[in-house]
């Protein structure tokens, strides 16, 4: 996926477990774990406005686009 | 009807009276149509063709003297045989298509519409048809009406064919709609 989703360390600096994040957003901690392991091809905004809600984040802190076709 | 807007409000009040003593259909409950109604009829007339499929292909020997074959305009008298035997070959890829439309319907009540069992299913619904048509094709020989059956036949699979290509497009935007958080 070009788009790199950091929940896992964006949760880890707040210290919210999954299961807490999940009820806290309103989502099933199943579709949380899609969206962790970059299973996800769509985020809605509403989502995405509870996740920075949460986490007191920005949404560049938990998304990163990772241009595959860059020779290093 | 125009009415002012005194009058809506008081007409709204009414309906909302009616509606909470139930003598008024509230649209969204009461309504007599629909989808899982409309599944219920479509499994309860699936079961009884199936019924009756099986129910004819019991009772047609018994037919043979009566005015149901004799007498018809369309068959030539000698070839009897031939049309019963065309009919329960023709009966075999009925069976399966119904079964498989059963089969279908109890998945479609499970909420599983869009997988590939669908996809299949309806497939081999489709070929079903074609066979039936190919068969009819055949007892041309005996009587004209067939030839029109075995179009009607082929027509019906290619209905389904393109139902099934409809549905593998739907089950696209189905995982999109998934994977959508």
């Amino acid at each position: 996926m070009k788009i790199k989703i950091n929940l896992d360390i964006m949760m880890a600096k707040r210290q919210i477990s999954a299961g807490d994040l999940s009820e806290r957003i309103g989502i099933t901690p199943a579709n949380l774990s899609i969206l962790k392991n970059n299973k996800a091809k769509a985020i809605r905004f509403s989502t995405l406005e509870s996740i920075c809600r949460e986490l007191n984040c920005q949404p560049g802190d938990i998304l990163e686009f990772i241009d595959e076709t860059e020779e290093k | 009807m125009k009415m002012t807007c005194a009058q809506n409000e008081q007409w709204l009040n009414i309906k909302k009276i009616l509606i909470g003593n139930s003598l008024l259909p509230d649209n969204k409950v009461d309504s007599m149509w629909n989808k899982n109604n409309s599944l219920m009829l479509s499994l309860i007339c699936t079961k009884i063709v199936i019924l009756l499929l099986i129910a004819m292909a019991i009772s047609l020997p018994f037919l043979r003297g009566t005015s149901f074959f004799s007498g018809s305009i369309l068959l030539r008298e000698d070839s009897l045989q031939f049309v019963m035997t065309l009919i329960y070959l023709a009966w075999i890829p009925a069976m399966i298509a119904m079964i498989c439309l059963h089969r279908l319907l109890t998945n479609i009540r499970q909420e599983h519409a869009f997988t590939e069992k669908t996809s299949k299913l309806l497939r081999i619904i489709s070929w079903a048809c074609f066979i039936v048509g190919i068969i009819m094709f055949i007892g041309t020989t005996s009587s004209a009406a067939f030839f029109l059956l075995g179009v009607i036949a082929c027509f019906v699979g290619l209905i389904l064919r393109v139902v099934k290509n409809v549905i593998d497009y739907g089950r696209e935007i189905k995982d999109e709609n998934d994977f959508t958080i």
